[in-house]
């Protein structure tokens, strides 16, 4: 196993996708899958990668937080959009910085534990970023507004975290 | 442990308390100190707000009234009573009840909002459970299943995923309803004249109003009846 350079994990959810799936079947939520997937892949930056599919969620890996934070927005405002269509995709995402260790194609550590956890809490359509995310960001992107939710205690992780919800204004 | 401890607190003070299970309760009343009770530590920090951690059982702080509070929990009830100011609520797993506050930011990740009256912008987030909000501002909400009942809001941005949403405009604000399965009813004044945008893939619509530019309201489900009826 092998630590990786600094970066941005960020886990992406599908919200509703159990309840979404079964009341309309498996068809549909497949077809709702692969909206997801051609939104990502469309959005992602060349830098980016997608660590691995995780049901109706993705793991993906940046190695730069600017661009790490525009890709995430840039993704959630493309997935409102597509849920202005017939098909809701409401997604939220979480994002942390840290230094991940790979293992194979994969990451694993206490940093990926906290980006999962950070998806967690946020709301459809909402981007949420840990302190190190803040750090990395600050003063860099034009109209980023950055609101505190405030210390959160999330179940496995000892001491709280303080966690912001990020939007473009 | 602290069993009950009251600390001076400067006005305006922000009262944050951080709790890892158990429920944590918040009073807002006609009083100048902040008295804490079953929390494991509580100080003044530096920045003069009002810190409390608690690890496990019932902690219960009472403050002046109007305070501006934030709350963590990872799971467990948390309750805020009385009149209180603007309220950040984060909890893993657990229901959220509030009496009153100027301004609710409030996210569980499985569980119930029972919010009486939030004077201003109103934010609940629970990814399964329901939502009933007697009186609110300009509201955004979302849940992923579990019943939506808004009283009274001035505004809303709606996101259901199963479950009845039921919405009653004050006025003429602007509404946006997205949900996946389930009936949408959204109650107007009397004699209101909204611009009305209403689409469910399987189901029923009807409007009781006459179309007008009061207001937009924006409806949209994949699965259930829509209704819009004056009051």
């Amino acid at each position: 196993m092998t630590e990786t350079p600094a970066g941005a994990v960020v886990f992406t959810d599908i919200v509703g996708f159990t309840e979404f799936t079964a009341h309309h079947g498996d068809d549909e939520a497949l077809a709702l899958l692969d909206r997801q997937e051609k939104v990502v892949r469309a959005t992602l930056p060349d830098d980016a990668r997608v660590v691995k599919e995780l049901g109706d969620g993705l793991l993906l890996w940046f190695p730069e937080a600017v661009g790490a934070l525009g890709a995430c927005l840039a993704l959630s405002e493309r997935f409102e959009e597509e849920a202005a269509t017939d098909v809701p995709l409401w997604v939220r995402v979480g994002m942390h910085w840290g230094c991940p260790t790979r293992r194979g194609d994969d990451l694993v550590g206490h940093d990926v534990n906290l980006a999962a956890r950070i998806v967690d809490v946020a709301g459809p359509g909402e981007v949420l970023v840990s302190e190190p995310v803040r750090e990395q960001v600050h003063g860099r992107v034009q109209g980023l507004r950055l609101d505190e939710l405030g210390p959160v205690v999330m179940k496995g992780i000892p001491d709280a975290v303080p966690l912001y919800r990020a939007a473009l204004v | 442990m602290v069993s009950a401890l009251t600390l001076e607190a400067r006005p305006g003070a922000v009262i944050r308390v951080m709790a890892r299970s158990g429920s944590v309760t918040v009073t807002g009343e006609d009083r100048s100190d902040v008295a804490v009770t079953g929390a494991r530590h509580a100080k003044v920090a530096d920045d003069g707000s009002i810190e409390v951690k608690a690890r496990s059982g019932s902690v219960s702080v009472q403050c002046p009234e109007g305070s501006d509070v934030i709350i963590g929990a990872n799971s467990g009830r948390v309750e805020l009573r009385g009149r209180l100011g603007d309220a950040r609520v984060t909890v893993g797993s657990g229901s959220v009840v509030v009496d009153h506050v100027e301004r609710l930011d409030a996210r569980t990740g499985s569980g119930s909002f029972d919010i009486g009256e939030c004077a201003g912008e109103c934010r609940l987030k629970t990814g399964s459970g329901g939502i009933d909000v007697t009186r609110a501002g300009e509201s955004d909400l979302a849940t992923g299943s579990g019943s939506v009942n808004l009283v009274l809001v001035d505004s809303a941005k709606v996101k259901a995923g199963s479950g009845k949403v039921e919405i009653g405009l004050a006025g003429a604000g602007d509404l946006d309803v997205k949900a996946m399965s389930g009936s949408v009813t959204v109650s107007v004044p009397r004699g209101a004249h909204p611009a009305a945008r209403l689409k469910t893939l399987s189901g029923d619509v009807r409007c009781d109003c006459a179309a007008g530019h009061e207001g937009e309201i924006k409806v949209k489900t994949l699965s259930g009846n829509i209704r819009v009826v004056e009051r």
